[in-house]
Formats: structure tokens, sequence, C-alpha cells
């Protein structure tokens, strides 16, 4: 089973520091948290931007982290903004997911 | 010259603003345009200076709605108005503006009708259009959608204009490039800074704001600019930059790769265009562009 997130791009940009990768992982942290909560608060009807916005937000995060998985599922959002709220509350939840994932492997990296 | 630009809106402020035209005028227009096909996307930011310019001498109101739409709404003679309109996105967009949609506004509009006629026929297009197109699901939210709050234009002010003035002739002095990196997301933020404040010099803003007054304090020799920015668009600035500031060295880094904001960053002349996940090499390639131009 792969890694729920590819770190090789994240250590070259950083060189391997840790203390700025550590401060990058808690800004991944809080984008993701802040962009759920939005796209959870989004998932109903007239709120196309919003959502859109914010699952484009999280894909750009996700994709420089090396959570490919999070942020495909993310650009899948953001393309779909004009979904039905049945399928955006699914990817939604795999979002939701695909965040847990990453943030648990994230938390055990440098420990 | 009145271009209202709406805030936030709603379809009921949309039809009421057609009744309040129709009381004042004897002829008002509509349009009501999918500027988008498949997956390209034209946002309000790119349409909006180009509507502008184009309705420079109307009396009218635009609304930027969700996937791309946009409607304008004046007062006067439609027909020759809708066709300026036409053409300067057809022009600007020409992937974007299919012979179907063209025909469909122009079959639509084209005879007197009065608010209330405007109105049954906005409903009648919905209805038919959500009936028989493969694309109903998204023309459905048409009928029920918000209009979104539009950009902020993308403009120096004349004290920051004035200081731009002055801080560009310094570029050449600088040992170093500076580099402005604008973003609004703080883990881009600090990838980046982490990446390139070792050797270089960085500025950073989070919205096209601060972008605007960072390039005035600054002159950066390089900016990469976020395309998508909480209150003005990436493009936008990039536009801006090289208005006042031909020699900008400008790099979109987005984490778009749309063919719309490929035109845009090509219609711009910026330096470079890259897209999220970027590495290393992508951006360092960038820099070494600009020392090598510097250098020529």
């Amino acid at each position: 089973m792969t890694d729920p997130v590819d770190l090789t791009n994240l250590h070259e940009m950083t060189d391997n520091d840790k203390v700025l990768e550590e401060a990058l992982f808690q800004e991944f942290f809080i984008a993701a948290d802040e962009t759920i909560k939005t796209l959870e608060a989004n998932c109903v009807e007239d709120a196309n931007e919003p959502w859109r916005s914010a699952a484009h937000a999280l894909k750009g995060v996700a994709y420089n982290l090396g959570a490919i998985a999070l942020g495909d599922l993310c650009k899948k959002a953001q393309d779909g903004y004009a979904a039905g709220i049945a399928e955006k509350r699914e990817l939604l939840q795999a979002i939701q997911a695909a965040y847990t994932e990453s943030k648990l492997f994230l938390e055990n990296v440098h420990h | 010259m009145l271009i209202q630009i709406i805030q936030e809106n709603t379809e009921a402020a949309f039809l009421s603003t057609l009744e309040a035209y129709d009381k004042k005028a004897r002829h008002c227009g509509v349009l009501l345009c999918r500027f988008s096909l498949a997956s390209v996307r034209v946002t309000d930011h790119r349409l909006l200076p180009l509507l502008k310019d184009t309705l420079s001498d109307i009396d009218g109101q635009l609304y930027f709605c969700s996937d791309g739409d946009v409607a304008v709404v004046w007062r006067g003679r439609f027909k020759e108005i809708m066709e300026a309109i036409i053409s300067v996105v057809s022009n600007a967009f020409p992937q974007l503006l299919d012979g179907h949609a063209k025909e469909e506004i122009f079959r639509f509009y084209d005879s007197k009708v009065n608010g209330e006629d405007l109105r049954l026929l906005f409903r009648e297009r919905l209805n038919k259009v959500t009936a028989a197109s493969p694309q109903a699901k998204i023309e459905t939210q048409l009928a029920s959608r918000k209009v979104l709050a539009p950009a902020k234009e993308a403009q120096f002010s004349n004290e920051q204009l004035w200081m731009l003035h002055k801080t560009i002739p310094l570029r050449r002095f600088k040992k170093m490039p500076d580099i402005l990196i604008v973003d609004d997301q703080a883990f881009s933020l600090k990838l980046l800074m982490g990446l390139l404040e070792d050797q270089y010099p960085c500025h950073t803003a989070r919205t096209g704001a601060e972008a605007i007054a960072a390039y005035a304090e600054y002159a950066p020799c390089i900016a990469l600019l976020d395309v998508e920015l909480p209150d003005i668009s990436g493009h936008a600035l990039a536009a801006l930059f090289k208005k006042y500031d031909p020699d900008s060295f400008i790099v979109m880094v987005t984490g778009n790769n749309y063919v719309s904001d490929v035109v845009a960053a090509n219609t711009n002349k910026v330096q470079g265009f890259v897209v999220k996940p970027f590495n290393k090499q992508k951006i360092f390639s960038r820099v070494e562009a600009y020392l090598e131009r510097r250098n020529t």
C-alpha cells in the first residue's frame, strides 16, 4: 500500500529542513480544516462558487505537499462544482477520509 | 458612463432591474451568455475589463454569475450593443462562444420586448434549456443561482503610481533580484519563501490589494502571481503590472491549467506559467530566465 503523501518533492524543495516541513504540515492542517468546513457549509443548493473556490484552494496545497489522492479529489470537486448535492456529499466524505489519512501519516513523519 | 457593478445579488434583483429599465426607456436589453464550453471556463475577472471597455458608453449593469456566465442589462437599442459584446468576447476567447450560443441569444432578443416579456422569455428559455439540453444540470441553476461578488478592479492609486515610477528605475541597482510572491494560501507562501529566500530577497502578499501595494513599493524584479486570489484575479494583476511596468517579469503560479487561464496569461504576455504542483526546477528555471534576460 502506498503512502497517502509522497514527500519526495517537498523534501527536495525544503532541502530536508524538518522545521520548515513541520511548519508546512501545520499550514496544511489549517488549510484543510478550513476548507472542509467551507465545503460542508456549501454542500447545499446555490453555493457552487464557494464550493469550487474552497476545493481549488485545497487542491493546490495538497498537490504541492504531495497528497496527490487528496489533490485529485479536490480537483474533482472543483471541476464538478455544478454537481448535485448527493454527489457533492459523497465527494466531501472522500475528501475528509483522504485528509484524515494524510494527516495521520504526516503526524508520524518526523517522529 | 454608468456601469454599476452589483456586489451581491439574486435573480429577483436582476429581474427588477429589467423592470426598472423598461420604465425608463422604450428599449432595454439583456444578454445572458454562457461563456463556457466543455471544461473551459472564463471567470468574471477576465471578462470585466473587456466588457467595461465595450460598454463604456452604455447606461448598463453587469452581473457576474457562477459557471462563467455574464449577464449584462442596459438601456437602449440592444442589437448593436449585443453584437459588439459578442464580437469582443468572440475575438478574445474564440473557443468559448460557439455558434449555437450566438444564434440563441440573437433569436431570443432580436425583437422589441418589455420587462414583463423579458421576464417570461427568460423563464421560458430556462425551461426549454432545462428540458432539452445535455447541459441541463448546469443551466437549471441559472434560475436560482446567486450572482457573485465581482472582483475588485486592479488599479494603482495615484500615490502608488508615483511610488512605482520612483522605484522602477532603482531596479537596475539591485544586486540580487527580489521576488514578490503572491498567494492567498499560507502553505504556498511558506513553501516558496523557503525555496527562494536564502538566495533572493522576497516580499509576500496574500491578496491582490497587498500585491499592488507591495509592487508599487518594491518594483520587484520578479513577481510570482497566484491566479485565484480572494479580491483580485492574478491575471488582472499581471495586466496592471505590465501596463505600468512593461519590463516586469511575471510568472503565473496556479493550480488551474484551464485553457482560459493559459489564454489570459498569453494575452498578458507574462514570462511564465507554472502549474501546481511545482518543483524546485520549475521555479528556479524562471528565476534563471530572468537573470538571463537581465544580463543580455
